[in-house]
């Protein structure tokens, strides 16, 4: 039992850590909280149930292709939203205005054309759940846990071992050098909304399968705040942690009669707020601070 | 009798020392400077001096009370006060509500007062203007002071930090590189009104400055940096022959 | 003119909760993307207390405006002495927090069905007074040391600390102030529409507010009230969804950051003296 609860929260915290480290990365180089990503999460489930049913696809190519829609929106958003901005070196609290701007027009453009009828995922599987070593699990959750697991070692392996993550992780440090030193700044950010994307894009189907579709889906991108503020604001290994812990910490509380789904919102609220007491770094334990 | 000391003051960015063991002192209507190559630790100093940082080990021991852990808004309460290398105004508030921003923390109205104009803030903040309209005329900004400080030119920009740091009524003025950008004849003017204030305001000042003609001009004693280590002190006359002085300088900055 | 009281009294309200922003965002430079749910508070507490306790309405207003402080206090001690990421993020939580608890004591709060039933205490003198004393006092606010002081800290911590601001305790001030006024927009809305539901104060409602500041002006309190009036009464008056008038709003603060990002007035306020030079030159012309 509890080894199955156990189960559940990771695959739910996978969920959560693909939404967080979207968010972290842009965190991490434009030094902002990039509010938009809900917008991107709430039209990125949209754009994966026209496209599973629109053109009929299995479940693989619908989140290969939403993925890459995910990653198209994002580029637009920075475009419209921040390279402005980014170019006349306005100050962060624009950034964020323009963000949370952007997350609002995402969220009700859905809330114009699609409030109105209720819609659904096609249904991929003929099961719905399988057994394994005596524990019973979702395949929408196994499915969850794997693509996390590999599309989060991907991002790994495309911030630590190529030219581009290279760049981002420059970028994340010194904006001016990184660009004195050849790089081209602008390609790098655009590359790594794409990148954020992609992810949001994951994480809206997921979302998009596990919750019914409804415009407001994108506020789901408070877990990924909640993750990224247990894990430490802008550690992406932070953010995957806190994200598991937060995944774990829901389907606890779910299964405590007082509490359950309901209810569980405010203790993990409640809980949040004591961590930022006890541990405000995080755990990935580095304090973040404006620039001096 | 010092005023000000730091007591083998030290401080590390990611293992490497910044500030190492360094002991510096500041008398009573005194006026110090700290000198050495750029990036040998003088701003780091003032961040410790200041509170910005929490030393490694080390005290900062301030009117004969240890300072070391107080955060950086009671320093300047308790009268240390500063300016910055790359000058830091309010943009938002006008030359004058720099000023009197500056007065505020002291300001003894609470909310209520605030919200319902009673008497104790409008008198309060009456008083707070004139204040304001003293220090603008004696910095010699009375012109300037419902301009924005970003339009300001350079040299009014430092005075304004300045009158700023003084609004806050130190007995120790920390000045990081005040003279930075200046013209000839605005460095001048700057000593005269530097020798000025420290006199009407009875203050001691530690002083960060390149430009050699100002440093030995004005100090009685000056402190040398280099690495982040006390490479010399002494008088002007005695840095200006010391020979190790001369070798780090040699190659670094031009003596002007 | 029951369609003009109506949406007078409700961008009364408005502009109380616009103001609140003003003093958070505008002066201190935070961002609550959680401030509809001390909305939510205010309109809750009062409601409660006043139908299910017969409490008189000036003293649950009070203890209302209290209620907002008390969850203000909650949420900003932890948060506010950390980077300014923090409060946005965390009021973000802390409005979806608010929402399930709405949703989930069915027996006290009515849960999503919302709770009904309210007497209508307020109309269009007592928004629009409210408003206009809230206007008085955000202003005083502003010219007064802890206005000047918010200001300061908004652009430069680090020099705020140097000149001997408690930058921690003013924010959390500031933010105080704000929950506590926006609490009392709660009441006032509770009470004229006299029926909430917990879906009111999500977060859009708190961006929409933020997103009025930045189309007024940012540091200026006269844009903030003109365009808290512009937003407020013209899409009430022309009568458009309300999804659409949100997509418009986005688009139209987008340009404007974009292109003009110090908004419409940007700093400047209408002062007393603005107002007599105008009048003097109308008689002239007359």
């Amino acid at each position: 039992m509890l080894i199955q609860q156990l189960l559940n929260g990771i695959s739910l915290g996978a969920v959560y850590a693909i939404i967080a480290v979207g968010f972290a990365l842009v965190f991490n180089i434009l030094k902002f909280s990039n509010f938009s990503h809900g917008g991107v999460l709430t039209v990125t489930a949209y754009a994966g149930f026209l496209i599973s049913s629109k053109l009929n696809l299995g479940f693989v190519p619908t989140i290969l292709l939403t993925a890459v829609a995910g990653g198209l929106i994002a580029m637009g958003i920075e475009r419209v939203a921040f390279r402005r901005l980014r170019k006349k070196g306005s100050p962060i609290i624009l950034y964020f205005v323009s963000s949370i701007t952007m997350g609002m027009l995402l969220e009700n453009l859905i809330t114009v054309f699609f409030s109105s009828n209720f819609y659904s995922y096609p249904k991929f599987f003929e099961k719905s759940s399988f057994t394994i070593f005596g524990l019973n699990m979702a395949v929408t959750d196994a499915l969850m846990l794997i693509i996390s697991i590999v599309s989060l070692t991907i991002l790994m392996v495309v911030i630590y071992k190529t030219r581009l993550g290279i760049a981002i992780r420059a970028l994340s440090m010194d904006t001016n050098t990184t660009s004195l030193m050849g790089i081209n700044v602008n390609a790098v950010i655009a590359a790594t909304f794409f990148v954020v994307g992609c992810l949001g894009g994951i994480a809206g189907v997921f979302l998009g399968l596990n919750y019914t579709l409804y415009p407001q889906l994108g506020q789901l991108i408070v877990k990924g705040f909640i993750a990224s503020v247990l894990g430490g604001l802008g550690n992406l290994f932070g953010a995957v942690l806190g994200a598991i812990l937060l995944g774990v910490l829901e389907v606890t509380l779910t299964n405590i009669p007082f509490i359950g789904a309901g209810l569980s919102p405010v203790v993990i609220f409640v809980i949040m707020l004591i961590f930022l007491i006890l541990r405000p770094q995080g755990i990935a334990g580095k304090i973040v601070h404006e620039k001096a | 009798m010092s005023i000000l000391k730091t007591e083998n003051i030290a401080k590390h960015f990611g293992g490497i020392y910044a500030i190492k063991d360094i002991s510096i002192e500041l008398g009573r209507n005194d006026l110090v400077s700290i000198i050495g190559p750029n990036g040998a630790g003088k701003t780091t100093l003032f961040n410790l001096i200041s509170g910005v940082y929490k030393p490694e080990h080390g005290k900062v021991i301030f009117q004969d009370s240890d300072i070391t852990t107080q955060p950086p808004h009671m320093r300047s309460r308790g009268g240390i006060s500063r300016t910055f290398q790359n000058i830091r105004l309010f943009e938002g508030l006008s030359v004058k509500e720099n000023i009197l921003a500056a007065m505020d923390p002291r300001s003894k109205y609470n909310l209520f007062d605030a919200f319902f104009l009673t008497p104790a803030r409008m008198k309060q903040d009456k008083e707070n203007v004139e204040k304001a309209h003293e220090l603008l005329d004696i910095i010699g900004l009375w012109n300037e002071r419902d301009k924005q400080p970003g339009n300001l030119p350079y040299g009014l920009q430092r005075k304004l930090e300045i009158a700023r740091a003084l609004a806050s009524e130190p007995a120790v003025l920390l000045l990081d590189e005040p003279a930075a950008g200046l013209n000839p004849s605005e460095v001048r003017d700057f000593i005269d009104l530097i020798h000025k204030i420290k006199e009407d305001f009875g203050l001691s000042i530690l002083l960060i400055e390149h430009r050699m003609q100002v440093v030995m001009e004005m100090s009685r004693w000056i402190y040398v940096i280099n690495f982040g280590e006390l490479l010399a002190q002494g008088k002007p006359d005695e840095i200006q022959k010391n020979p190790e002085v001369i070798k780090a300088y040699i190659g670094e900055e031009e003596a002007c | 003119m029951g369609l003009l009281f109506s949406v007078l009294t409700f961008t009364s309200i408005t502009i109380i909760g616009v103001i609140s922003i003003f003093i958070i965002t505008g002066l201190t430079g935070l961002f609550s993307l959680g401030q509809a749910s001390f909305m939510a508070i205010g309109a809750y507490t009062s409601g409660l207390l006043v139908t299910k306790l017969g409490m008189p309405f000036p003293l649950a207003i009070i203890i209302s405006v209290a209620m907002g402080v008390l969850f203000g206090l909650i949420v900003g001690l932890p948060t506010i002495r950390l980077r300014r990421d923090y409060i946005a993020l965390v009021t973000f939580g802390f409005g979806e927090a608010i929402i399930a608890v709405l949703n989930n004591m069915t027996s006290v709060t009515g849960g999503a069905t919302g709770m009904a039933g309210l007497p209508q205490y307020t109309n269009l003198a007592l928004a629009g007074g409210s408003a206009v004393v809230c206007i008085f006092m955000a202003r005083n606010f502003k010219y007064s040391r802890f206005g000047r002081q918010c200001l300061a800290l908004k652009t430069d911590e680090l020099a705020a600390k140097s000149i001997g601001i408690n930058v921690t305790r003013l924010k959390l001030t500031a933010f105080l102030v704000s929950a506590g006024m926006t609490a009392y927009a709660g009441v006032l809305f509770g009470f004229y529409t006299t029926y909430v539901d917990p879906g009111i104060f999500n977060w859009t409602k708190s961006a929409e507010w933020i997103i009025m500041v930045f189309f007024g002006g940012i540091g200026s309190l006269t844009g903030a009230i003109v365009s808290a009036l512009i937003l407020g009464t013209l899409p009430e008056i022309l009568r458009f969804a309300s999804e659409w008038r949100i997509v418009i709003y986005s688009v139209t603060v987008l340009i404007i950051i974009n292109y003009r990002p110090k908004g419409l007035l940007g700093e400047r306020e209408l002062k007393l003296a603005d107002i007599k030079k105008l009048f003097s030159s109308w008689r002239k012309a007359l």
